[in-house]
C-alpha cells in the first residue's frame, strides 16, 4: 500500500502507472495471502518454477508415448461403441441436446417427455435426481444451430382436465358467497361482506396467496387491502 | 415413443450379449422386445452362492420413460425383501425409477440386494402379501424402509 498512482501530480504514462499500481495492489494482497497461509507461498515458487516447464514437456511425449497411444486407442474404441455425447434416456445422440443445471444431457424430446409424467419424481434429473425445471434447462447449439428446441416443442400431450375441486365449507366459500349476496342485498349485504372479509385475510396469511410467500402482511398493507376490497363492495352496490 | 423403446432395447439386447456382467445372462428377448428372461447367478461368497435365478423383465411402450415389470420366476430365491410369488421390494423397480437406469444396472441392483442379505428368510408379511397381491407386482404400492439389505 505504499505507492500513490493517483497521487501523482504529473503522471507521464497514466496507464502505465496504474497498471503499475494494479500490479503493485495484486502482490501486497498476494503478500498478504501468503502470510496468513502457508499453502500459497507453495504457489509462489511454483509460478516462479513455470518458466523452466515448457522446456520439460517436450520430453514428456517422447518418454510417455507408447501408453499414451495405447490410451487412445481405447478411447477410440469407447468412442466406436457409444457417441461421447449420449441422451442418458435413449443412449443415442442427444438429438436437440438440451443439458441440466446439474450437467446431464438428454435429448430435449426424451427430457420433455420424462418431466412432463404425472408423478412428482419426474420432476427429478434421471441421473442425479436433481430438481429440473424446463426454464431452467440449457440448449446447446452446434455451429450454425440457433433455434431453442425448447421454442418448438414436441407436441404437447392432451392434458387431462382437472375436475373441480370438492366444495369445502367456510373459508373461501364463505368470502364467494359475499359477492352475489352484496349485490343483491343492498345495504345490509355490506355487513356481511365485512364480517367475511377477516376470514379472507386469515386464508391469504396461512395458505400464502401472496405471490407465493409464505409471509403475512404487515399492518399497512392489510389496511391497503381493506380499504380497496371495502371499495370494491362498495362499488357494486345499487345507487 | 416406441421409436425410443426398440432403439434403446435393442442397444441393451446387444450391449449385454457383447459384455455380460458377471453372474448375469440373456436367456431369451421376444422378437418384439416386450418380454425378457434373464438368468442371474448368486455372487461368489455370498449366501446366495452356487444358485441360480430366472428373472422376467416385461416392457410397456413407454419404457424407459416407465419402470419394467420384473419378477423372479419358477425358483424365486428367499430373501426379505422378495416375496414367493416373485414379486421384488425394490424401490428403483417402482416409485424410484429413473430412465437413466438399465437392464444391466437393475440385474446388478438385484443381484447386490441378494449379495447383502444376511440371512435367508421371506418377508414377515409374505403370507399376506400373496393372498392379496395382483399378477403385477407395480400394481402394489410398496413402503421402502429398510435401506440395509
Amino acid at each position: 500500500m505504499t505507492d500513490q498512482p493517483a497521487a501523482n501530480p504529473l503522471p507521464s504514462q497514466p496507464q502505465e502507472l496504474l497498471n503499475e499500481g494494479l500490479r503493485h495492489r495484486a502482490q501486497v494482497s498476494f503478500a498478504e495471502q501468503s502470510a496468513t497461509s502457508p499453502t500459497s507461498t507453495t504457489t509462489t515458487t511454483s509460478e516462479a518454477a513455470s518458466p523452466s516447464t515448457p522446456a520439460a514437456i517436450p520430453t514428456s511425449p517422447q518418454s510417455a508415448s507408447p501408453a499414451s497411444a495405447s490410451t487412445a486407442k481405447s478411447l477410440d474404441d469407447d468412442a466406436n461403441d457409444e457417441p461421447e455425447f449420449m441422451c442418458n434416456i435413449c443412449l443415442e445422440t442427444a438429438s436437440n441436446p438440451i443439458v441440466t443445471l446439474c450437467g446431464h444431457l438428454y435429448c430435449w424430446n426424451c427430457i420433455f417427455y420424462w418431466m412432463t409424467g404425472n408423478s412428482p419424481f419426474r420432476r427429478a434429473c434421471p441421473v442425479c435426481k436433481a430438481l429440473v425445471e424446463k426454464d431452467k434447462l440449457v440448449p446447446i447449439y452446434g455451429r450454425g444451430r440457433k433455434t431453442d428446441p425448447r421454442l418448438q416443442p414436441v407436441p404437447e400431450r392432451p392434458r387431462a382436465e382437472a375436475p373441480p375441486q370438492v366444495v369445502r365449507q367456510g373459508g373461501w366459500d364463505a368470502f364467494r358467497f359475499a359477492g352475489p349476496r352484496a349485490n343483491v342485498g343492498g345495504n345490509g349485504a355490506v355487513v356481511v361482506g365485512f364480517g367475511l372479509f377477516p376470514s379472507l385475510f386469515g386464508i391469504q396469511m396461512t395458505v400464502g396467496g401472496m405471490g407465493g410467500t409464505r409471509q403475512a402482511m404487515n399492518p399497512a398493507q392489510q389496511q391497503a387491502f381493506v380499504s380497496r376490497a371495502f371499495m370494491m363492495v362498495w362499488g357494486y352496490l345499487p345507487d | 415413443m416406441s421409436n425410443i423403446f426398440t432403439k434403446r432395447l435393442t442397444k441393451e439386447l446387444r450391449d449385454l450379449q457383447a459384455n455380460p456382467p458377471a453372474g448375469i445372462l440373456i436367456d431369451k428377448a421376444d422378437d418384439d422386445l416386450k418380454l425378457w428372461r434373464v438368468v442371474m447367478s448368486g455372487a461368489e461368497g455370498t449366501l446366495y452362492q452356487g444358485e441360480q435365478f430366472k428373472l422376467q423383465f416385461k416392457f410397456s411402450n413407454n419404457y424407459p420413460l416407465e419402470s419394467p415389470e420384473v419378477i423372479f420366476l419358477d425358483t424365486v430365491p428367499i430373501h426379505p425383501h422378495i416375496y414367493s410369488n416373485g414379486h421384488i421390494c425394490l424401490s428403483i423397480l417402482y416409485d424410484q425409477w429413473s430412465p437413466a437406469l438399465t437392464i444391466s444396472s437393475v440385474c446388478l441392483s438385484i443381484q447386490s440386494m441378494l449379495s447383502s442379505a444376511t440371512k435367508k428368510e421371506r418377508p414377515p408379511d409374505n403370507a399376506m402379501y400373496i393372498m392379496t397381491a395382483k399378477k403385477s407386482p407395480k400394481a402394489t404400492t410398496w413402503a421402502f424402509h429398510d435401506d440395509k439389505v
